[in-house]
Formats: structure tokens, sequence, C-alpha cells
């Protein structure tokens, strides 16, 4: 496609008259988006750590202290941070290469991988770690396999324990969760980078090695940034992963059981400040070091990559490498298939015999089915939701020329550096009992919290992906509507609305499928059973004791998510193409 | 361009609309077929000229740990009971905080220190502790317990109250202790198959057993005191259940995850409450085997009681009345396929009436063991028993949950040294606050003040780190 934005320079629209009529209009959305912050993530947020900060009734640093001088808490916090950056580094050596070979390279099947890369970011919580410990316990499929061809003898000498560091394993599996966040952007950026640089660096004699490094992943850093800020921060505040992995020793999942506890020590809220202060920080401190856009330098490409044809030998070594990355990635999925279909699965490799009655019973139970049913309501709605604020928001950003509106791009920003957990902590605080929300709270019926933590959390994805719309498309065509009469208003709601609602479908998409994985609202916010989504409900059958089904069913219920899933993020990826990485954009 | 975009809008609309259906289709199905509805339906039709279905409906609420087998089970046969006895159709509402009864009892408190109610009528599950609690802070209210049920209930068991004197509280059922563990496996690591607790601290098994965290669950403090009950003293006690601690691989956040790590081939054997161990070697009958060390272990009440100033004061009593009757109790022994058993789920559990044994001998699951026959239940001493459940959590959390690779190091140069006499002396010392008896009583009453209790737990952490690490010097 062509890029206007270069050919036409924003400057040029920076004289266009603003409407008197207009402006209240301008300044009532901006209240009402601030509004909708504010009540729904500052004020929770605030509430959520407040009570870290008073001992004895009264102010004070006490509990903050007796944080930092906790040498496991601060370990915990260490770890955290260990866990996310090396979650991201093994992200990026997952997706650079096949990012590259993407958008550099054409082959037979590429369309296919490439929409298989994005299989793993659907992979339901819980069951999917459950899975992975089948793969990896000492005495697991693995190591089943490996006795199977000779490589090792139980009788003789235990066999490894891949689990054996907890630590090893979550970062296995977040990375093979996550690296497609990475991809996404990583494709997105190459595609923006104009060949003509790498070009002149050839001609002037550089190595294609030293092309690559010295323009290539230069260029390359906003785009690196963006999702790895995403990858760094999900993996910092992952409860899921390391709770069922057993590897407890990181802040968030000791905030969660903690939290869990109906009687709080006020340590675990000043834990909650410290961990989101961390965050935050890490976020603007990366988006100040590494996270500048590169089109403020260089112009955009305005002719397209050749791709280079690639020959036998190449697509097979291409078709190689994305096979053995996407086979690791889906792995997990492949063992959650197995275990929803097990009958009997116990030291063997594969299930000694298979039934549909695990599938069969997540249909016909109604605690199931009602999950489904809300989890769909709740994402559905909260999806809505964030297309309404999260366009408003972006229209006023890249169109109107308010005051603050970069306050209000960080203001909108923010969920991203937000931990679930601590909002939900918050919802939990505003609803108690006695207080003017509690009709709405986790003990009566938190359909409209569950909505409102949905829809907060995700309203990033819907900004940056409405953005990057608005921006491909010329404001030119706006005047030209406006210099035949209509208002600035209708020219947005009548021109542009409809050019960029591919945007707004496939971010709202993402949006969705992004929802109906949400774990720790839904963790913390229904209680009941009546109001739980999937992913409780999952939880709730993984941890249901009683039952050697459980697992099980708690796989099929998995299945089910992944293919619904599944299916929405064909549709996403059919919708957007290439440009889905730009909705992971920071 | 515009029909593209309208073929994605219908794209769309498609799919939501399928997604809408699927929910639609999948609810019609739902029924499934009961062998006692038809003369459940018989019954009420000829008493009260009308199907289960059209009867009127009541609500009964109950907050509880019980997963839902257990709930679902339950439900349908008090569902029946009640049909037929009083010609109303109830539906219970499950209420569910997702932890244990700890957690039920602090949401509880909380409620009861605002409100004179808390919308609930019945509250099921959980440790006899917990609800001695609710009996003193009067959040429970006593409750009708008809002689012939009180005939069938021992007061004690093994020094254990089974209900409470003022009828507050009354077992419904009783949960032994013990392990599970994977035969086949052991076979081919040419382990022997362990009988009592004491086994599982064997050196073969480093590296092989699978714990849950205390803090996370109520089942796991409760089994690791037995194991310090079952040595008869506190020092002895402790000596034999940290050799077991240095056994293990990981811990696990609920008891649940650790039976879960024997199918999933993590470790080769855990300790469980009786019920999630038997319900799995049902499943798989000749691999795995669930072991009720005799004598070494101490049957808990499961109890029930009626909340204070319940929505409904008479269904509750029904219910307790219910789950109390001999039919109420059978229902947790009896195999799927028993008239009076349960429709889809074994719930293997033992019922605290002693008559039940009895009344439905051959007929219960194999695998239950009945608490009532000598040796079962050992005897214990109450004031240890009180005092390690106060203190076991944390203390089982500093020397091994925060320092379980300290552990490890340290089990292993131990065994690697032939246990030599000076390092396991070491190995096995406390810090000085919990010594004895008494010292730890005191400080039981000082881990109550959440910023002692913060500086004790600390202080432990560090001692144990150090400790770890001379051994292994």
């Amino acid at each position: 496609m062509k890029n206007y934005s270069s050919t036409y320079p924003d400057v040029q629209f920076k004289g266009a008259i603003t409407r008197f009529s207009d402006r209240p209009v301008y300044i009532f959305l901006a209240l009402f988006i601030t509004a909708f912050i504010f009540f729904f993530l500052i004020m929770p947020v605030m509430l959520s750590i407040g009570k870290g900060f008073f001992s004895d009734g009264r102010l004070s640093f006490y509990w903050f202290k007796r944080v930092i001088v906790n040498p496991i808490l601060m370990g915990e916090l260490g770890n955290g941070l260990l866990l996310a950056a090396a979650t991201t580094f093994v992200s990026l050596i997952l997706s650079l290469p096949l990012a590259i070979l993407r958008s550099r390279f054409r082959f037979p099947g590429m369309g296919i991988l490439s929409m298989l890369v994005l299989v793993p970011l659907i992979l339901p919580p819980f069951v999917g770690a459950i899975s992975m410990k089948r793969l990896l316990g000492q005495f697991g499929v693995i190591n089943l396999i490996l006795e199977k061809i000779g490589l090792i003898d139980i009788s003789h000498a235990l066999p490894p324990d891949w689990l054996g560091s907890g630590f090893t394993g979550v970062v296995i599996l977040q990375s093979l969760h996550l690296f497609p966040i990475l991809y996404l952007n990583a494709s997105a950026a190459l595609s923006n980078i104009d060949p003509a640089y790498i070009q002149a660096a050839r001609n002037l004699g550089a190595s294609p090695l030293k092309a690559f490094f010295k323009i290539t992943l230069p260029l390359l850093r906003p785009g690196l940034f963006a999702g790895g800020t995403i990858v760094f921060i999900w993996s910092f505040t992952d409860i899921g992963t390391p709770a069922i992995l057993g590897y407890d020793k990181l802040t968030p999942v000791t905030i969660f059981q903690e939290l869990a506890n109906a009687e709080v020590n006020p340590r675990t809220y000043s834990l909650v400040f410290i961990m989101l202060t961390g965050s935050l920080t890490l976020y603007v401190l990366g988006k100040f070091l590494f996270g500048q856009s590169a089109v403020g330098e260089s112009s955009k490409a305005t002719v397209s990559t050749e791709l280079n044809k690639l020959g036998i030998l190449g697509t097979l070594l291409s078709w190689l490498l994305f096979g053995t990355v996407i086979f690791l990635a889906i792995l997990p999925h492949i063992g959650v298939l197995f275990l929803a279909l097990a009958n009997q699965w116990l030291n063997s490799v594969l299930p000694e015999s298979y039934t549909l009655k695990h599938l069969i019973f997540v249909v016909t139970n109604p605690d199931t089915m009602n999950s489904i049913f809300n989890s769909l309501r709740y994402a559905g709605l909260s999806t809505i939701i964030d297309i309404i604020v999260g366009s408003i928001a972006a229209w006023l950003i890249i169109r109107v020329r308010i005051y603050g509106k970069t306050l209000l791009d960080g203001l909108c920003m923010m969920p991203i550096a937000v931990p679930g957990l601590i909002l939900a902590a918050g919802y939990v605080a505003m609803t108690v009992p006695g207080s003017f929300l509690e009709s709405i709270g986790p003990t009566r019926n938190p359909f409209l919290i569950l909505v409102i933590a949905y829809s907060v959390r995700r309203l990033p994805f819907i900004l940056r992906g409405v953005s990057a719309g608005l921006q491909q498309v010329p404001e030119s065509m706006e005047e030209a509507a406006r210099n035949l009469g209509a208002s600035k208003m209708k020219a947005g709601l009548r021109i542009t609305l409809p050019l960029i609602s591919a945007n707004i479908i496939a971010a709202g998409v993402l949006t969705f499928a992004f929802a109906m994985l949400e774990v720790s609202d839904s963790l913390i916010l229904a209680q009941t059973s009546e109001y739980y989504p999937i992913t409780k409900e999952i939880f709730r059958i993984a941890t249901s004791t009683g039952s050697p089904e459980a697992t099980n069913q708690a796989a099929a219920m998995g299945l089910y998510s992944m293919l619904l899933l599944g299916g929405t993020m064909v549709l996403a990826s059919i919708l957007l193409g290439k440009k889905l990485g730009t909705i992971f954009r920071a | 361009m515009k029909y593209f975009f309208k073929y994605r809008i219908f794209a769309i609309l498609f799919s939501l609309i399928i997604l809408m259906s699927t929910q639609g289709c999948t609810e019609k199905k739902e029924k499934i077929i009961d062998p006692v509805a038809k003369e459940v339906n018989k019954k009420i039709s000829e008493k009260y000229g009308k199907l289960l279905s059209d009867l009127p409906s009541i609500k009964l609420i109950i907050i509880s740990p019980h997963d839902t087998a257990i709930q679902k089970e339950f439900e349908r046969a008090f569902r029946f009971y009640h049909a037929i006895k009083y010609g109303q159709n109830v539906d219970i509402e499950w209420r569910s905080l997702g932890g244990g009864s700890t957690a039920i009892l602090r949401y509880l408190r909380n409620v009861y220190e605002n409100s004179d109610n808390s919308d609930i009528d019945v509250v099921w599950g959980g440790g006899e502790y917990n609800f001695q609690k609710m009996a003193d802070e009067d959040i429970i209210q006593p409750m009708k317990i008809p002689k012939e049920v009180l005939d069938n209930i021992p007061e004690d068991l093994g020094g254990l109250e089974m209900y409470d004197k003022g009828k507050r509280w009354c077992g419904s059922a009783v949960s032994g202790f013990g392990f599970l563990y994977n035969m086949q496996l052991l076979k081919r690591l040419n382990i022997e198959f362990p009988e009592k607790w004491e086994d599982l601290g064997n050196e073969k098994f480093f590296g092989l057993v699978g714990l849950a965290d205390p803090m996370q669950s109520g089942t796991a403090a409760a089994s690791f005191n037995m194991i310090v009950q079952s040595a008869g003293n506190w020092k002895d006690g402790w000596v034999k259940l940290l050799n077991i601690l240095g056994n293990t691989k990981r811990f696990y956040m609920g008891a649940g995850d650790a039976v879960e790590a024997i199918p999933s081939g993590e470790v080769a054997v855990s300790t469980c409450i009786d019920f999630y161990g038997i319900t799995r070697v049902i499943k798989y009958p000749g691999t795995l085997k669930f072991v009720n060390p005799r004598g070494q272990t101490i049957f808990n009440p499961d109890p029930i009681a009626i909340l204070k100033n319940p929505p409904s004061p008479e269904l509750a009593q029904r219910f307790v009345d219910f789950v109390l009757s001999l039919k109420g109790q059978a229902l947790w022994a009896l195999p799927v396929g028993h008239p009076d058993g349960p429709l889809n789920t074994t719930l293997a559990r033992q019922p605290i009436r002693k008559d039940v044994y009895e009344r439905y001998a051959g007929k219960l699951n194999p695998q239950i063991v009945n608490p009532y026959t000598t040796g079962q239940s050992m005897k214990m001493d109450s004031e240890l028993w009180f005092i390690c459940n106060g203190i076991l959590r944390q203390l089982v959390w500093t020397a091994a949950v925060e320092n379980l690779s300290g552990l490890k190091k340290a089990k292993e140069k131990l065994i690697e040294t032939g246990f030599e006499k000076e390092r396991l002396e070491l190995f096995n010392s406390l810090p000085d606050n919990i010594r004895t008896v008494e010292d730890m009583a005191s400080t039981l009453k000082k881990l109550e003040d959440k910023k002692q209790n913060d500086i004790i737990v600390t202080e432990w952490i560090e001692f144990f780190r150090d400790k770890y690490r001379r051994v292994s010097d």
C-alpha cells in the first residue's frame, strides 16, 4: 500500500480549523475517557495498594521497610525480573529468525506456516502447563520415549528431571507461548524498513551480516521494543504458568496466594506497590531507551521489499526452522488434546485407552457450558466497550488538537503495565460489603465489574490498532469532506470510520481473544460458579481434588476454548494479515 | 473494496451465529439418564399428583469447599429425599471461595462482624478446628441431632471430637491420611513398597516424594501433624517429619496437585487425604496403591453446621438430617450403580456413622476403611496436636518449602556421608523458640500478632538456610 504519511507530512494539516461547535464535544469525550480511566484504573489501583502505607492506623513506611529488608520477597522480585528478562530473550531468539525469513523470502507453504505460528498464543491457561508437566516430568512422556529408544534405563539411574528447575520450565513454557507477539511485531517492523537503506549499505561494501547488524537491527528496535515490553510485562505478572509448574518463588504468585486469604497482611499491599512501580518504571525506561520511533529519523518504505524466492533447499530449511519452533510450541496443545481424549494414561507415552466422555462432559455439564457462555458475554461486551472507548481515544489523540492528549495517550496505555491482579484487588476493595458499589462486587453479581476489568486491561490493544489505522488513512480525505461542508465529527464518522473499520474489527477480534483467556481478574472477581468464565472454570476443574478425571475434564474444556480462540485468531489473521503486529505496539 | 468489507462483516456475523447456536444446541442435550429418577417421580406423583419438576421450588444456600462431585451427588440425593418427604423441589446454591475452610471461616467472621446474618444456611466441610472456632465465635447455631444418629457417632475417636458437645457442629464423614504411590514405577526403580510414614523418609525415596505446601493446603498441614503424632513426642516427631521433607521433590500448591503429580509422572509417591488416593486407585487399580498406615493415622471429622440466622432454618435442618441419615451416610461410600449410591462419581469417603458399615456390609466400596476397627486409628496427644496445628504450617514452610534446595543438598550430603552423628544432629536441630512443647506454646501466642509473626518467620527462614548450608559443607 502506498504510504501517505510520508507523502503528506502531518505538518500540512496543523492549521486545520476546528469548528467552535465541535469543541465542547471533544472536551466532553476527553473527559469521558479520563473519567473511565480514573474510576476503573487509577482509583482501584490506589485502593488496592493504599493499605500498604499504614501501620497501626498511621501513615507509615513500616511495611515497605519490611519488604525491602526481607530477602525472600526481594529474591522473588529479582526472580520475577530474571524470569521476564529470560522469557523475553528466549522469545526474541525464537521469533527473530522466523520474522526475517517471512519478510525477506518467499517459499511454498509460507502462508500456512505464518498462520500456525499464531497458534501458541491460544494456549488455554493451566491445562497447557499440566500437559507440559506430563511431557517433561521425571517419569513423563519424554523420558519414557528416551527409555523406549534405549537412551536411558530408569532401573539403573534416575532419569533427568526436565522440570527440575521450575524456573527453566516457566521460561520455556512462557517463551513458547509468547514468542508470536514478538514475531508479529518484528514482521511488521521489518516490512516498514525502507530496503533502500540496506541496498545503500550493501553498495558501499557491507556484508549482508554487517548490513543486518548496522542497518536492519537498529531500525527494527522500536518494533522489537513494542513486542518485548508486552512479553516482558506479561511474563513478569503471570500467575497461571508458574502456579501449575509449582514454581512459587515469584512476586505475583506470592501476592496471589496472600490475597486469597480473607485476612491480608498490609505487607502484601506494599509488595504490590513495589511491584507496580517496578513494572511502570521499567516500561517508561524502556520506552525512552529503546522505544523511540525510528520513523521520525527516517521515512517509511515507499517501495516494497523485493521478496527473494527460495530454492528447494532453502524451502526445506525454512520448513525445518518454522516446523521445529511450531512443533515445540504446540506440544502443550497436543498434550491438551491427548489429555482431553485419554481414558487411562499412566506410565505410558500415549494414552492406553481413549474416550469421548470428557469432551461430552463439557458440553453436557451446565456449569462448564455456562462458563463458556459467561466468557463469551464478558469478552464480547468488554470488546464492544473497548472499541468505543479505544476508538474515541485514538481519534482524539491522532486527529484532534486538544491539550493534554499526550497525557491521555499515556493514561490509556497504562493498563498494559498494571498487573491484572492489582486491578482485581482494587475492584474488590471498591465493592466491599457496605460500599455503594457492593451490588456489582464479587460477592453479589460480578458481571459488570468483570466486563469493566476486561475492557480496562485490553484497552491498549484497541488504542494501538485504531491509531495505526488512523495514521495510515490520509487526513486529506476528511479535509475534502469538510470542504464540502461536513463537520469534523461528521467527516470522522462518515469518511474515516469506514476506512479504518478493518483495523477496528481486527483489533476487536484480538481483544476478544485475549479477554477470553484473562486469568487474574477472573480468578479473583468471579466467586460463585454461576459467574465463572472459562479460565476460572478450567482452574476449578483442574484443582477439583476428589475426581481422578479432573485433569482430563479441564483439558477437554481447554480444547474447546482453543478451538474457539483458534477460530478467532484465524479470522483476525485473515482480516489484518501482516498488520496484526501493529496492534501490539506499545 | 466495498464488497470486501461487507464480506468480512458477514464472516464475523456468521461465526457469531454459529457460536450462539452451538450454545443453544448443547443446552438442550443437558439431560442425563438417571435410573432412580423414574421411581422417584412415580412416588412423588402418587403422593402429590405431580412430577418432580412441577413441584414448588425452594432454595438452600450452602458454603462449602467440597468439590463438584460431592455437591452434585448430595444435591441430587437430597432433592429426591426432600421431594418425596415434603413435596418441594430443592435447589441448592453452592458458594465457593476457591479455598478451604480457613478461607470460609475468615469470610464468615468478616460478615458476622458487620451483620447478624450471612444470607447462607449451611456451612459444610473442612477441619474440625475451624468449626470449633466458628462455634466459639457464635457464627454457627445449635442443631437438632436425633438420638439415633448420636448413638452411632462416638464422642471422640483417637482423642479427636467427632461432634460439638453443644451440637453446633457434627461430623458428617471422617477422613484418614496416607500416601498414594505408583507401584509399577517403584518396581522398576527397585524400591520396596512403603507401608508406614517412616518408610517415606528412607533414603531410597530421596527426591521422589510429592508434598503440598502446608500454607496453601490445610490437608497437608494435618498430614504433617499426623506424622509428628505417630512418633509419640515432639522431638522424635520433628526428626521423622524432617526426614520425609528432605525427600521431597517439589511442594505443590494444593493437596490435589500433589496427588495429580503421580499420574503425570512427576513423583513416585505423595501424601494425601484418603479419598483423593482411593478415587485414583479406583481408576488405576493395578498400578496405583493407597496406604492408610495402620495405627498411624487419625480420622478427622468433616463437619456440617447451620449458620447463625439462616434464611431457611427449617430447610437447613432438613439438609443436616439428610446428610446424617443412613441413606445420606451411605452415599459417601457406596459405588456408582447401587440404588442408594451416587449417580456419576464414587465419592469413596468414610461415613461417620458406625451402623453404616454394618448395614451396608459388603456393598461399600472395597477401598473404604472402617475407622472403628481396632488398631486402625492411633491415640493422639491432644496438647501436642493443638500446638502443632498452630505452628507446623509456618515451620514446615520455612524449613522446607522456602528452603527446599538447601534442604535437599543437606539431605544428599547426609546420605553420602552415611548419616554422620554430628551432621545428623545439626540437621535435626530446631530454632530455640520451638525446642520444647512449652517453647512452642509461647511462640504460638506470639505468632498471632502480625508484626511478631513476620519477624519470627523471617528469622526461621534464615536459621534453616544457615543450618542446611553448614550440614552440606
